[in-house]
């Protein structure tokens, strides 16, 4: 009895002993197991832009965040096996618009080699929205455009899929953060430069809901402008009138939708369509985003580089040890539960 | 009437009865599952991803539960891959948690309320829809509290110890019921229970511990980051939404400290919460182990089985109770523990307020069906104050002695 007791205090302290061992490695571990590079760099549309990935070890996680208002046409890795891209999955679905991550841009890679790499990114104009896309799958590209003086932001809609209801819906997103009064008016212009639209809405996202208004409807003919004026009392496509007021509303969007009936098999299912100013009113505030996309821009960007845990012969042996010895010391107490009548 | 006499034998043994109710029961669940069709795959989007992209739960990539909330999941989904097969583990799980339950439920009651009270949780909406539709921890956490609660009245540590490991390896709460059973159990049972309970954790975490100790212990870590959702707190704190909104999957392939520094913070977010009254955390957690504490201290006086149990159920009802945390889902142990602290009210008494769990745990799931009449902030206020009424209802009828459990 009195040995077995000895041996649970015996084995008590040792199990402390090795779980230090084994917290100590790990905390020394975390100390250093992130690299974050803060920058910037200057774009110029059509030129290569490169972020250098320095020092990375094989399973390492490489994390790449720019602004969604700055649209990326393609990323080239060099060496091209050195990572290896992580699909973009939100919940299940591939549409890239939670909520706290809207107005970034994000990369994801998993370390396939230890060693650098360098991102080479294709930018396309600075615009003042986020391009995301909603339904389906599109290529979107957006330019400047300019008639009788004036400006606009154009963006180029190409269906790669269509959902399984048969839209594409791409979004136009701006962040607001407002609570809407009812003097809240949204005005703006748009135009159907080429290609066929199923819709162009307006939506006002708020924390849990979303208030659509059509803005244009599928038979608006290319080459023709529309204006468009929102206001408390108008319907929205569920049929509310005024339900946004009082509510914080988030982002702003305008919505293009193409849907694949408008298109024959052997035409390219796309829209090209410009916007202009918008001006919102809120509780006597006037918002004007302003329609201008720019070709040279200054591009900052966060580059984390996580380490990943790789276990190591005396790791996987203290951790082997632990679990015997807290075998043991169960078995010691059981046995003494056991003497004492338990 | 040849044979008629065997049959009413057959009817009389109570296993039999039990087990005819049981099949009765199994298939009204299987003929709602029919009805309904609930698109339960939808809920397994973490298992889709971690497949597609050729990843290992707990090394890398931490899912939100332990891993015996999970990977019956992954394991159901990579070999059957049907909504069907993820019903049958339900039921069994359902079935065996019923029975734990009237098994307890006799043992320190009248065999009639033992069964009223079996058939009345059977009955209860939430219960029956995680069954048909949610592809969640919850019932199998369910069972190892009951069994913890079980092996505590028989006074068996080593069970308890093994049960709450269980436990908190498929949903974190289930570890609460340790500091009852340790303030209720004495000397080298103690260390029993402790020990037990590690060997649990070990055998079954040492695999994930060995090969990447940071995921795994992020999968348990990572809760901390979250935000208070549908309870009291979370409306105090301005926050009416549900569990947040969508995230990015492939975020939970690094450590929950690293994805802190990518994920802003933000008190729209339950994912990553920015709390308005970062106070209301603390109270949160406060109340919770301020009351723990003080009904596992008073487990000790309970002078028997009945009130014991009944101390030990309050004890673990303060977890949920002052929980910022809920969800329509974590209203099913509520429940179960509800009716373990009334078992001495008259029986009455003790349906009407089950009733009104029912009604209002049923009322909750649905505010956040599109389409109701009163919108999510209502919706949410109405519930969590009629569920804080009902509950202050049955902590008073708990609070009394009424000698009504046998």
């Amino acid at each position: 009895m009195r040995i077995l007791k000895t041996l649970s205090v015996t084995l008590f302290i040792i199990i402390l002993f090795t779980a230090s061992i084994l917290c100590l490695n790990l905390i020394n571990f975390i100390k250093t197991d992130t690299k974050i590079i803060v920058s910037h760099t200057h774009t110029r549309v059509g030129l290569p832009t490169v972020i250098e990935v320095p020092n990375f070890n094989k399973y390492d996680r490489v994390y790449l965040i720019l602004n969604a208002n700055t649209p990326i046409t393609n990323i080239v890795i060099k060496p091209k096996d050195a990572l290896v891209p992580l699909p973009l999955d939100v919940e299940g679905t591939e549409a890239d618009i939670a909520y706290p991550i809207l107005m970034s841009k994000n990369f994801f890679f998993v370390a396939n080699t230890t060693s650098s790499a360098q991102l080479i990114l294709y930018m396309q104009p600075e615009i003042p929205y986020a391009v995301k896309d909603f339904e389906g799958k599109t290529i979107s590209e957006v330019f400047g455009y300019i008639e009788n003086d004036k400006e606009y932001i154009g963006i180029d809609v190409k269906a790669v899929e269509f959902s399984q209801n048969g839209f594409t819906q791409t979004l136009l997103i701006y962040p607001l953060n407002e609570i809407i009064q009812s003097d809240f008016q949204v005005e703006g212009e748009l135009k159907l430069l080429e290609g066929k639209i199923a819709y162009v809405n307006f939506i006002l996202m708020t924390d849990s809901d979303l208030y659509g208004f059509n803005v244009a409807p599928f038979t608006l003919k290319s080459n023709t402008s529309i204006k468009f004026d929102i206001n408390a009392g108008t319907r929205e496509l569920f049929n509310r009138t005024g339900a946004f007021l009082g509510q914080r509303v988030l982002f702003i969007a305008l919505s293009v939708g193409l849907h694949n009936k408008q298109f024959s098999t052997n035409e390219t299912a796309h829209a090209r369509v410009a916007i202009g100013d918008i001006m919102i009113t809120n509780h006597g505030k006037k918002i004007t985003i302003k329609s201008h996309a720019y070709y040279e821009y200054d591009l900052p960007y966060r580059l984390y580089i996580f380490h990943k845990f790789q276990p190591t012969l005396e790791h996987i042996l203290l951790v082997l040890a632990l679990t015997l010895e807290v075998f043991a010391c169960s078995y010691v107490a059981v046995k003494l539960w056991r003497s004492e009548g338990g | 009437m040849l044979g008629s006499k065997p049959l009413s034998k057959l009817m009389k043994s109570l296993l039999h009865k039990y087990l005819i109710a049981l099949t009765a029961y199994d298939t009204l669940i299987i003929f709602l599952f029919l009805i309904s069709h609930p698109n339960i795959s939808a809920w397994l989007f973490d298992d889709v991803f971690v497949k597609k992209n050729g990843l290992l739960y707990y090394i890398d990539f931490r899912p939100g539960y332990p891993p015996l909330g999970k990977l019956p999941y992954l394991f159901l989904y990579n070999t059957l891959n049907s909504e069907e097969s993820i019903l049958f583990y339900h039921l069994i799980t359902l079935n065996v948690v019923l029975t734990i339950l009237f098994k307890l439920l006799k043992d320190i009651t009248a065999k009639r309320k033992a069964v009223i009270l079996t058939l009345t949780t059977a009955f209860y909406p939430p219960l029956i829809w995680v069954t048909i539709g949610n592809p969640h921890a919850d019932l199998l956490a369910l069972l190892w509290l009951l069994l913890s609660i079980y092996f505590i009245k028989n006074k068996n540590p080593m069970m308890v110890g093994i049960f709450s490991g269980l436990g908190f390896l498929t949903k974190i709460y289930n570890v609460m019921l340790l500091l009852p059973a340790f303030v209720l159990f004495k000397g080298w049972e103690r260390m029993v229970l402790l020990s037990s309970f590690l060997v649990t954790f070990f055998a079954v975490s040492a695999p994930f511990l060995a090969l990447d100790p940071l995921m795994y212990l992020s999968t348990f870590t990572h809760h901390s980051l979250r935000g208070p959702s549908e309870s009291v707190f979370a409306l105090l704190d301005g926050y009416f939404s549900h569990t947040g909104f969508r995230h990015p999957t492939y975020e939970a392939t690094i450590y929950a400290w690293q994805f802190a520094l990518v994920y802003t913070s933000s008190n729209l977010d339950h994912f990553r919460y920015a709390w308005n009254y970062p106070q209301l955390r603390y109270l949160s957690l406060a109340f919770q182990m301020i009351f723990l504490l003080l009904f596992s201290l008073m487990a000790i006086r309970a002078s028997h089985d009945a009130k014991m149990l009944k101390v030990i159920s309050l004890a673990s009802l303060s977890y949920f109770i002052f929980s910022a945390f809920w969800n329509p889902i974590l209203s099913i142990p509520h429940f179960i523990l509800i009716v373990l602290i009334t078992l001495d009210a008259k029986i009455v008494y003790q349906i009407l307020i089950l009733i009104g769990f029912a009604v209002v745990d049923s009322l909750h799931f649905l505010v956040w069906f599109p389409g109701l009449p009163f919108g999510v902030h209502l919706g949410l206020l109405v519930v969590t104050v009629s569920r804080a009424i009902l509950t202050s209802i049955a902590l008073y009828i708990a609070a009394g002695d009424r000698g009504g459990g046998s």
